[in-house]
């Protein structure tokens, strides 16, 4: 059983179509607008777009809100063989199947539109989206280009990783994955750093990370231009842009004040942002091109991250939820627009359990244990 | 007939939406969703429902930042820097519009953003809007220094004994001056010739050197609430060095009349046209009729700065003719057949542009560089010197100054 909440961008009614809210700073329940016996369904998962959002409940029931069919603020609630895994792209709604097959949908109907096959009759596991680029992923461990979102190209193209990956994503401009060995490899744009190679360059086939060998990534995540993984032993790790704050790292050299940090943190262990409010003038950090460790407050440990276009969430394995980053829609959930550069529980869901979480470009989706 | 709009703007903003020409944007390009927003923030704009407009506005300004910085700057469709002008020119209408909560200063700021990140629209209305608002913005408010409260910082460079000291320039190796050349004879001696000229004279009737003089105080009137690009860090060569958008009064306090341990610099930023005004106090030199180019492709950049600015050794694609209005400047110009002697990055980014230190060498690493044939001066107020095509050029700020340098082909 579980509560679905959600904080953020809400200027299509993606998140509530029944509020007129450009976007929402407390998190709020997530209300069918067609309440049935199974509002206490589990949300098997969301996925979000910039303007619109589809939620799983159970497997075979989809609603989907937000600008649909041309308009803004719309709902609709619809039945569909089960799924497993889906993304929004630039044309509409892609779902793989539990039987395996890639499909796009009508996100009205579920309608299917459209199909990509298998390379040699593989079965799909799922399917991941940047911003020109569709990824999917083959239960043979292959990584598949389904083409750009422009046309519908029926024949996927092979990404050569050479090992049997187990998770991808994507951020705007760069891809990563995770091998079953738990090594994380990345491809694409790099000028913000989020490849983790070191540089800036630009990086067009797949490379392991060199900074993360030995370490046995378990977890990983992509926001529009940075990267996030949690490694076996709990620990996390962040790489790329750090405008901010979405990497958990400082974003000014000279603090004058508390209103320079994060204002809402309660969390008592010492961090980054208040050692910078004493004075000391520690280091700004714009862009991380290579991997570094982020301490958590209390030394909590993740079991699930994600990221929206700017900021990060994680969901620790005590069912609290941390965000950092961006805050200017209230995607941090914690009742303010500022930004914030140190992971922080958000105050809300301290007295519930949180059992899931998931991004959209500018909001958050939260559900929770009843 | 606008209900909506404040009267002031009405002279420069349309009477209503229609006449914005929306539909002439690219909307395959732009999406269904955004266009939406775009089009919800225009319909509240022009009914007055600002603080709504203002909403959508800035969800436009902020998917289009979003795109703005999606893969490389100049594969950017212009349409992205189009709508940004458009959200701009709506958030600082609202902005206008709410001054309970917001003052004139936010709204120009806002246009300021909009002309240094946008591409122009309905004939360059956010030029024409920001006029508008800083004549407002003039009858009603002070000179922003006069609220600083700090009462240290003055308004103008203390006077002080020019104690300049000037690098010795080896006589052997002296950029030659000539007294406002006929442009034949800069086409054949110089141009064609590939050789790096001062010319005297020839900025005797710019206004910023005559009846206008350009100062600190007259560049704070004219400009001081305009928000611009100022580049911090020693050089751009370096780990430390970002870019930052500040108001010039800002830049002049904390990087020009302050004793800033860091260093900052308006560089390489078309000024003129974001603030016409000064564009009226410069001449484009006639020498830059001549070449292949058009006039209207002519390229007119302000370089404005504390002492000690330097632009390490590196090379342009076009000519250059470097004006210096205020202040003085060494430089130091090695041909482009010395190239190997100046060991140019590798990497299509930056090999433009030497791994040298100009003024402190490692002869270690640079063996090469002290046999290299190179020419060197003191630039001075009045004078400009011709830089030709991919020659390389080291500039050192001696005073504070502001130099203008017109690039043409």
């Amino acid at each position: 059983m579980g509560k679905l909440y959600v904080f953020g961008y809400n200027g299509f009614g993606q998140l509530r179509p029944d509020r007129s809210d450009n976007f929402l700073v407390h998190p709020v329940e997530l209300e069918a607008t067609e309440p049935d016996g199974d509002g206490d369904a589990l949300v098997a998962m969301v996925t979000a777009s910039w303007s619109s959002a589809a939620i799983f409940a159970g497997k075979t029931v989809i609603m989907t809100q937000g600008f649909l069919n041309a308009e803004s603020h719309q709902f609709r609630k619809f039945e569909t063989a089960a799924v497993r895994s889906s993304v929004w792209t630039a044309d509409g709604l892609v779902v793989v199947r539990e039987g395996g097959e890639c499909v796009q949908v009508d996100p009205c109907t579920g309608q299917q539109l459209g199909r990509w096959n298998g390379p040699d009759g593989a079965k799909f596991t799922d399917v991941v989206c940047g911003e020109s680029t569709i990824l999917a992923l083959t239960d043979t461990g292959d990584v598949t280009m389904l083409g750009d979102v422009q046309s519908i190209n029926p024949t996927p193209l092979p990404v050569h990783v050479g090992e049997n990956v187990k998770a991808v994503c994507c951020g705007k401009e760069h891809s990563l994955a995770l091998t079953v060995s738990g090594r994380v490899f990345s491809w694409g744009n790099g000028s913000r750093g989020q490849l983790g190679h070191g540089t800036t360059e630009a990086c067009n086939t797949p490379q392991v990370i060199e900074a993360l060998e030995g370490v046995t990534m378990v977890t990983i995540a992509a926001g529009g231009w940075h990267s996030v993984s949690v490694s076996a032993c709990g620990d996390l790790y962040v790489w790329g842009w750090n405008e901010a704050g979405q990497l958990g790292l400082p974003t000014s050299k000279h603090k004058t004040g508390p209103s320079d940090g994060c204002t809402t943190c309660t969390d008592k262990e010492p961090s980054v942002s208040d050692m910078a409010q004493q004075g000391d003038n520690v280091a700004e950090v714009l862009v991380q091109a290579t991997p570094t460790i982020v301490d958590l407050p209390t030394g909590q440990e993740l079991s699930k991250i994600s990221c929206g276009s700017r900021h990060t969430a994680a969901l620790t394995k005590e069912g609290q939820l941390l965000t950092w980053g961006w805050g200017a829609y209230g995607q941090l959930g914690n009742g303010q627009t500022e930004r914030c550069e140190v992971p922080c529980t958000v105050e809300f869901f301290k007295q519930r359990r949180v059992t899931d979480v998931w991004c959209g470009p500018w909001n958050v989706f939260v559900q929770v244990d009843k | 007939m606008t209900t909506g709009l404040p009267k002031e703007l009405q002279g420069v903003v349309p009477g209503c939406k229609k006449a914005l020409h929306l539909e002439t944007l690219d909307k395959s390009k732009l999406g269904a969703p955004f266009f939406f927003v775009l089009a919800q923030s225009a319909e509240r704009l022009f009914q007055g429902r600002f603080q709504e407009s203002l909403g959508f506005a800035t969800n436009v300004l902020d998917f289009c930042w979003e795109k703005l910085n999606t893969g490389h700057w100049k594969d950017v469709d212009i349409c992205w820097r189009e709508v940004f002008t458009f959200g701009s020119l709506f958030k600082a209408i609202c902005q206008y519009g709410m001054r309970d909560r917001f003052n004139t200063m936010d709204a120009i700021k806002t246009c300021d953003l909009g002309l240094l990140m946008g591409a122009p629209v309905l004939d360059n209305i956010l030029t024409r809007l920001v006029a508008v608002l800083q004549n407002s913005a003039r009858g009603t408010t002070k000179r922003p220094q006069e609220q600083c409260s700090t009462p240290a910082v003055a308004s103008q460079v203390p006077k002080r004994p020019r104690t300049l000291i000037l690098p010795v320039i080896d006589s052997e190796r002296k950029v030659p001056r000539v007294h406002c050349p006929s442009l034949k004879s800069f086409l054949l001696n110089y141009m064609r010739k590939r050789q790096p000229v001062i010319i005297q004279s020839n900025m005797e009737h710019w206004p910023a050197r005559n009846h206008r003089p350009w100062s600190l105080d007259y560049l704070r009137q004219i400009a001081g609430c305009r928000t611009v690009p100022v580049e911090l860090g020693r050089r751009y060569t370096e780990e430390t060095w970002s870019q930052a958008l500040m108001t010039v009064d800002e830049f002049i306090d904390k990087y020009i009349v302050q004793k800033s341990a860091d260093v900052g610099y308006l560089a390489q930023h078309q000024l003129f046209d974001q603030i016409p005004e000064l564009r009226e106090d410069i001449r484009v030199p006639d020498y830059c009729c001549l070449g292949d180019g058009d006039e209207d492709d002519i390229v007119i950049n302000a370089w404005f700065g504390p002492k000690g600015t330097v632009s390490p050794l590196h090379h342009d694609p076009q000519h250059n003719l470097l004006a210096q209005v205020v202040g003085s400047k060494y430089l130091r110009l090695y041909a482009e057949e010395v190239s190997d002697c100046v060991y140019p990055h590798e990497g299509h980014l930056l090999n433009n542009t030497s791994q040298v230190d100009v003024e402190n060498p490692d002869l270690q690493q640079f063996p090469r560089f002290n046999s290299a044939p190179y020419l060197e001066c003191t630039l001075e107020p009045g004078e400009m010197l011709y830089i030709p095509p991919r020659y390389w050029h080291y500039v050192r700020s001696l005073d504070v100054s502001f130099s203008v340098s017109f690039w043409w082909s």
